[in-house]
């Protein structure tokens, strides 16, 4: 009785805090928690008229469906082709260029470097995306003007399956590298001056340095990016391949997200595309629970 | 500057380096260059012009952004992006601060409340779902859908940086505003968001960029291109490569006179991004400091 008392007493002493987080619970409720509820309709028989709660139960069939189609195992494919890919360039490149731009001797040229290499990420994909189809363009096009002043045959690098992968890797390399250092800088501020110091007593070279003090100091953010970037895996890049792709490289570009988009949205077949999205969240949330428990072993800096 | 450290060599390697900076500078500046001199080149200019690797402007006129002005849709498309930033980005940080400032205090279940918030970092509905929710309550083809729809209004991530914020803000403050008579929110306008303007703006700049650079709401949600946002129009124009686009715009041009198709990309390209080609320079180093801040403390 006492401490319902006192329990109902700090709730209205901080009646103004229940007010601000207020629409918060609300909107959340919303906008995540009644879309969850909505991931019931992969088991349904979904048909708009009658609603999500109205339309018949039929179990796993949809799941059964799309173990069946040959196009789902080929966006998995893709899906995890692409992001094993990005996870060795894309990833690599933040710590290669924070290592290079650590080398320099200007300052000031650093600075600028820096600022010009983060602008790419302030882009969306859209605009990347014309800028690539601008640059690429078979006709009138940057690149292959260049390929046929040296004799070469232009290429039509967006719609030929066994370039769209590597311009998809590069483009996303060009616009997260500047970004993508930031952390690596940040981590390579901290280490102790006095560890080059003592080195270069002992006569080692800058490689030497690099290898055996930068990296070993930051080596707890290079394992927790790494490891959060594996958690990501489901996650190829929508932004990126949906302004990117066309029906030419389906074949090598089309990923589970842009497959939901397609069956679910174009088709309206929104039982079938919740059902595969379904699938995705899962091993999503699978892979983030482990990869959270392997930083929390390597560097005790998980995210809970 | 001076050089650091006066005793090192400019070795091979320093000169492969400094090579390499070069060249991914002008990776990134000269796409750029590129397509603002094709965009101001002319017809003839381009004609007369041995090769497409433009180092200067060929010719030069302001018709491909010309024909722009007098683009009904480039007029929507603009309100609309610029709303949406403006409006959207006001009213996310004032209810994200809220929010965060009422998690950095102690009161009875706020360990459950923030669980709530963070359980949807980590499993959400997905595409069709959200959509039909969306379309269930009503927000098809409805403005609102711009600043309410996920994950603009409130995000997790940006609240617990927010609410890590406020909690290094000394507790003896609020006890003596208390003292003088201010009430919580009172507290809040007055003392709590002066203090935090810092984290404020960084996460106001970071949800005015999503804002200004989103499209893919505006392509589901939105069925009037009058109500669409300027991305999805480049989008139409270039990557689609929307022929009814294309000749809408070209029809808006004297024949004679008319600038290329290439030339009217480009201008186009450079229409949407000019704000935050402008912005940029400015806002990278509170950027930096929140990408710093959040992978500290998050």
């Amino acid at each position: 009785m006492m401490r319902q008392n006192q329990l109902v007493r700090e709730i209205i002493k901080h009646k103004y805090m229940y007010l601000f987080l207020f629409p918060a619970i609300v909107w959340f409720f919303i906008f995540y928690y009644i879309p969850i509820y909505g991931v019931t309709i992969a088991f349904k028989d979904f048909s708009i008229m009658d609603g999500i709660l109205g339309s018949e139960w039929i179990g796993f069939d949809h799941f059964e469906r799309m173990f069946g189609a040959p196009e789902f195992t080929r966006v998995l494919r893709n899906t995890l082709i692409i992001s094993f890919l990005k996870l060795i360039f894309v990833y690599t490149s933040g710590l290669f260029l924070a290592l290079a731009l650590n080398e320099l001797f200007h300052d000031k040229f650093k600075k600028i470097v820096q600022s010009i290499s983060y602008l790419p990420h302030f882009l969306s994909w859209v605009i990347i995306g014309s800028i690539m189809v601008e640059i690429l363009s078979p006709s009138s096009g940057l690149v292959n003007y260049m390929i046929k002043a040296f004799g070469g045959k232009p290429i039509y690098f967006l719609a030929e399956t066994e370039w769209f992968v590597p311009v998809l890797i590069l483009s996303d390399v060009w616009q997260s590298v500047g970004w993508g250092s930031i952390i690596y800088l940040a981590a390579i501020a901290g280490v102790d001056p006095q560890l080059y110091e003592a080195a270069t007593m002992d006569g080692a070279g800058r490689f030497k340095k690099i290898w055996h003090i930068t990296l070993p100091s930051i080596a707890n953010v290079i394992i927790i990016m790494m490891i959060f970037n594996v958690g990501n895996m489901m996650n190829a890049g929508f932004d990126q391949i949906f302004n990117l792709y066309n029906p030419m490289v389906y074949e090598v570009a089309d990923i589970i997200d842009t497959y939901v988009y397609r069956v679910g949205l174009v088709q309206m077949d929104f039982s079938f595309s919740t059902a595969v999205g379904l699938f995705k969240n899962v091993i999503g949330l699978i892979l983030v629970l482990l990869v959270n428990r392997m930083a929390n072993r390597y560097g005790q800096t998980g995210l809970w | 500057m001076a050089i650091v450290g006066q005793r090192r060599r400019f070795t091979l390697f320093d000169y492969v380096n400094y090579l390499f900076m070069v060249v991914l500078c002008a990776s990134v500046l000269y796409p750029i260059m590129y397509l603002f001199f094709l965009s101001v080149s002319t017809r003839e200019g381009l004609a007369e012009a041995s090769s497409s690797i433009l180092l200067w402007p060929q010719g030069f006129s302001w018709g491909a952004y010309e024909g722009f002005v007098k683009q009904s849709y480039i007029y929507t498309g603009y309100a609309y992006t610029v709303g949406r930033t403006l409006i959207g980005t006001f009213l996310s940080v004032l209810f994200m601060s809220l929010a965060g400032y009422a998690l950095s205090k102690y009161i009875p279940f706020k360990k459950s409340i923030t669980f709530y918030f963070i359980l949807t970092m980590f499993f959400s509905g997905g595409l069709i779902p959200t959509y039909l929710l969306i379309k269930n309550v009503g927000l098809i083809d409805n403005p609102l859908v711009y600043i309410l729809a996920p994950p603009f209004l409130y995000n997790t991530f940006y609240m617990l940086i927010l609410r890590n914020f406020f909690m290094t803000i000394p507790g003896s403050l609020e006890e003596s505003a208390k003292i003088d008579g201010a009430n919580d929110l009172r507290l809040f306008f007055t003392i709590m968001v002066p203090l935090a303007a810092p984290a404020i703006a960084t996460i106001s700049l970071w949800v005015a960029v999503n804002h200004w650079n989103s499209w893919f709401d505006s392509i589901i949600y939105m069925q009037s291109p009058e109500k669409q946002v300027i991305q999805v129009h480049i989008r139409k124009l270039i990557i689609e490569q929307s022929a009814r686009m294309m000749s809408q715009t070209v029809s808006f041009f004297d024949k004679a006179e008319a600038p290329t198709g290439e030339s009217i990309k480009a201008a186009a390209i450079l229409i949407t991004m000019f704000p935050i080609l402008c912005v940029y320079p400015f806002v990278q180093r509170y950027f930096v400091k929140g990408v710093v801040m959040g992978a500290v403390k998050g």
